[in-house]
C-alpha cells in the first residue's frame, strides 16, 4: 500500500479512537455531574420538608415530640447527602480536571452544599426553640406574619432547587426578588414582638422567640439567595454577590 | 498600572499548503515575557502557525503565506528580511527532543554560536554554560559534557534542545507539543522551566493537554479549522470562555 495512504489511515484510526475516548470521558463526566446535581436536590427537598414540618410544630399543627423524631431522621439525612456530595465533588475535581462550566457547577455544588446544610440546621434549631412560645391575642398579628414569612421562605427554596435543576437565571433571579419580602416580615415581625414585650411583659420570653425565629428564618432565605447567585455564576460565569 | 508591551503582532496571516488554506486571516498580539498557549483539535493549523511565526512553514514545498508578523516593529515576511537571523530570533522546539546525533552535549549547544562564527573556547564555554544552567539541565550534566547528547533521557534530551535554542540568545521560542513525548516528572521539570524562561524570553507553545495550558500560560488562543476563535486571558478563557465552541472543545465535548 502506497506510503501516504498507510499514514493517512492510521490518523484516521488514531482520530477515532481518540474521539472515542472523549465520548467515554464525556459520559462519565456527565453521569457524576447529574448525580451531583440530584444529591445537592435531594438535600433540598430534605431542608424544605423540615422548614415544613417546623412550620407545623410552630403553628400547633403537629404534636412537637412526633415531629422532633422525623426531623432528626432528616437532620442525619441532609448531613450523610452532605458528606456524600462533597466527596462526589473532590474526586470529579482530582480525577476529571474539570474546565469552565463544569467547573462552575463543581464549585456550585461545594458552595450549594454548605448552604443547604445550614439551613438544615437553621431549621432544626427553630423547631427546637417553639416549646417556650405563648398564645396570645396581642401575638395574632406576629404569627400571622410569622406564617406568610414561613410560606415566603419554603417557596424561595423551592424556587432555587427548581433553577438549580434547570440551571435557570429567571428563576434564581425571582428568588433575589423574593428575599425582600422575608426581610419586610422580619422587621414587622421585630417592631410588633417589641410593642407586645413593651404592653405585656409576662410575654417578654414569647417576644423574644418570635424575634429569634424570625431570624432564623431570614438567614435560610439568605442561603437560598446564595444558591440563586450560585446559579447565576454557573450559567454566566459572573460572580454577583456583595454587588459585584 | 503596568502595560504589557506587544512583541509579536500577527496581522491577518494566512497559510496555504498549495492552493489549500490552512490559516484563515489570523491577527493576534503576543506581549513580551508571556507565555501563550494555543489549543485546539488535530489539523486544526496551531503547528503551521507557529511554523509561520519564524518562516518554517514556507520550507515545505509548495506552502506560502500571506499577511504580515511583525517581531520588533519589522515584518519578517519583508522582502529583505533574513530568514536565517529571524530563527535566531524566534528559536523553536519540536515535539520529540532531537539532539544532533553524534555531537557531544557540549556540541549541541554551542553549534548555534559556531554557525554564527564565534570561535573563541572562552566565549562558548561561557554561553554554553549559561544556556545549560538557563535551561535548569547544567548540574545534571556538568560533568558529561563529552558525553552525546543523544545518551540523555528523554526530558534531559528535551532541556538540551532548549539550552541550544537559548544559546543564541532568542526574543521568542516557539515549543511544538514538547512534552507530549514525556513521562509526568519530565513533562513538570520543562513546565516549571517555561515559568521560569518567560523572565526573559517569551514562549508560544501548542499543547493537547488542556491542564498543561491552563497551569503555564498568560493567554491561550482556541483554533478551530485553521480559524482563530477566542484569543482570551488563560485563567478566564477556561473559567468563562466567551465563545460556545471553546467551550465544548475545552469540556471534551469535541475534539
Amino acid at each position: 500500500m502506497d506510503l501516504k495512504l498507510k499514514k493517512h489511515n492510521a490518523k484516521i484510526k488514531n482520530m477515532k479512537a481518540k474521539k472515542q475516548n472523549i465520548t467515554r470521558f464525556r459520559s462519565r463526566l456527565d453521569e457524576r455531574l447529574n448525580y451531583m446535581k440530584s444529591l445537592a436536590c435531594s438535600m433540598g427537598e430534605c431542608v424544605e420538608q423540615t422548614i415544613s414540618d417546623t412550620q407545623e410544630v410552630v403553628f400547633g399543627k403537629a404534636v412537637l415530640e412526633q415531629k422532633l423524631t422525623s426531623i432528626k431522621k432528616r437532620e442525619d439525612q441532609i448531613n450523610s447527602l452532605q458528606l456524600k456530595l462533597s466527596k462526589a465533588c473532590f474526586r470529579a475535581l482530582a480525577r476529571q480536571a474539570p474546565v469552565a462550566k463544569d467547573l462552575r457547577l463543581i464549585l456550585t455544588c461545594l458552595y450549594a452544599n454548605t448552604d443547604l446544610e445550614r439551613m438544615g440546621d437553621l431549621a432544626i434549631n427553630i423547631a427546637h426553640r417553639t416549646k417556650k412560645m405563648d398564645t396570645d391575642s396581642s401575638l395574632d398579628s406576629c404569627y400571622t406574619t410569622l406564617e406568610k414569612m414561613f410560606q415566603s421562605t419554603i417557596q424561595m427554596v423551592q424556587l432555587s432547587m427548581q433553577a438549580f435543576m434547570k440551571e435557570d437565571t429567571t428563576l434564581a433571579k425571582n428568588v433575589l426578588e423574593m428575599d425582600d419580602v422575608v426581610d419586610s416580615c422580619q422587621t414587622q415581625i421585630k417592631e410588633k414582638s417589641k410593642k407586645v414585650m413593651q404592653d405585656k411583659p409576662h410575654l417578654v420570653p414569647t417576644g423574644v422567640e418570635f424575634i429569634i425565629v424570625s431570624n432564623g428564618l431570614e438567614r435560610i432565605a439568605d442561603h437560598s439567595t446564595n444558591i440563586a447567585e450560585e446559579i447565576i455564576f454557573l450559567q454566566t460565569g459572573y460572580d454577583i454577590r456583595h454587588g459585584s | 498600572m503596568k502595560t504589557d508591551t506587544v512583541l509579536l503582532q500577527i496581522k491577518n496571516l494566512k497559510a496555504y499548503f498549495s492552493s489549500t488554506l490552512v490559516l484563515k486571516d489570523i491577527s493576534l498580539d503576543v506581549s513580551t515575557n508571556k507565555v501563550v498557549a494555543l489549543i485546539g483539535p488535530s489539523g486544526c493549523g496551531k503547528s503551521t502557525f507557529i511554523r509561520c511565526l519564524n518562516r518554517m512553514h514556507e520550507e515545505t514545498p509548495e506552502a506560502h503565506v500571506q499577511g504580515e508578523v511583525i517581531l520588533n516593529k519589522q515584518n519578517i515576511y519583508a522582502p529583505s528580511a533574513d530568514p536565517v537571523l529571524i530563527r535566531r530570533k524566534v528559536g523553536m522546539v519540536f515535539q520529540k527532543p532531537n539532539p544532533f546525533p553524534g555531537m557531544s552535549i557540549f556540541d549541541n549547544v554551542a553549534l548555534g554560536l559556531r554557525l554564527l562564527g564565534i570561535r573563541k573556547r572562552s566565549v562558548l564555554e561561557e554561553k554554553v554554560h549559561s544556556s545549560l544552567v538557563q535551561a535548569a539541565l547544567w548540574n545534571e550534566v556538568k560533568n558529561i559534557l563529552k558525553r552525546p547528547g543523544t545518551s540523555l533521557s528523554g526530558g534531559q534530551q528535551q532541556r538540551l534542545c532548549i539550552a541550544r535554542t537559548l544559546a543564541t540568545t532568542p526574543s521568542v521560542i516557539l515549543m511544538d507539543e514538547p512534552t507530549s513525548a514525556l513521562d509526568p516528572v519530565s513533562t513538570m521539570r520543562i513546565e516549571e522551566l517555561i515559568r521560569h524562561l518567560v523572565q526573559t524570553v517569551t514562549v508560544v507553545i501548542v499543547t493537547h493537554n488542556m491542564q498543561q495550558a491552563s497551569r503555564i500560560s498568560d493567554n491561550t488562543a482556541f483554533l478551530l479549522n485553521g480559524e482563530l476563535v477566542e484569543y482570551e486571558k488563560t485563567s478566564r478563557l477556561f473559567t468563562n470562555p466567551s465563545d460556545p465552541r471553546t467551550e465544548q472543545y475545552i469540556t471534551g465535548r469535541f475534539g
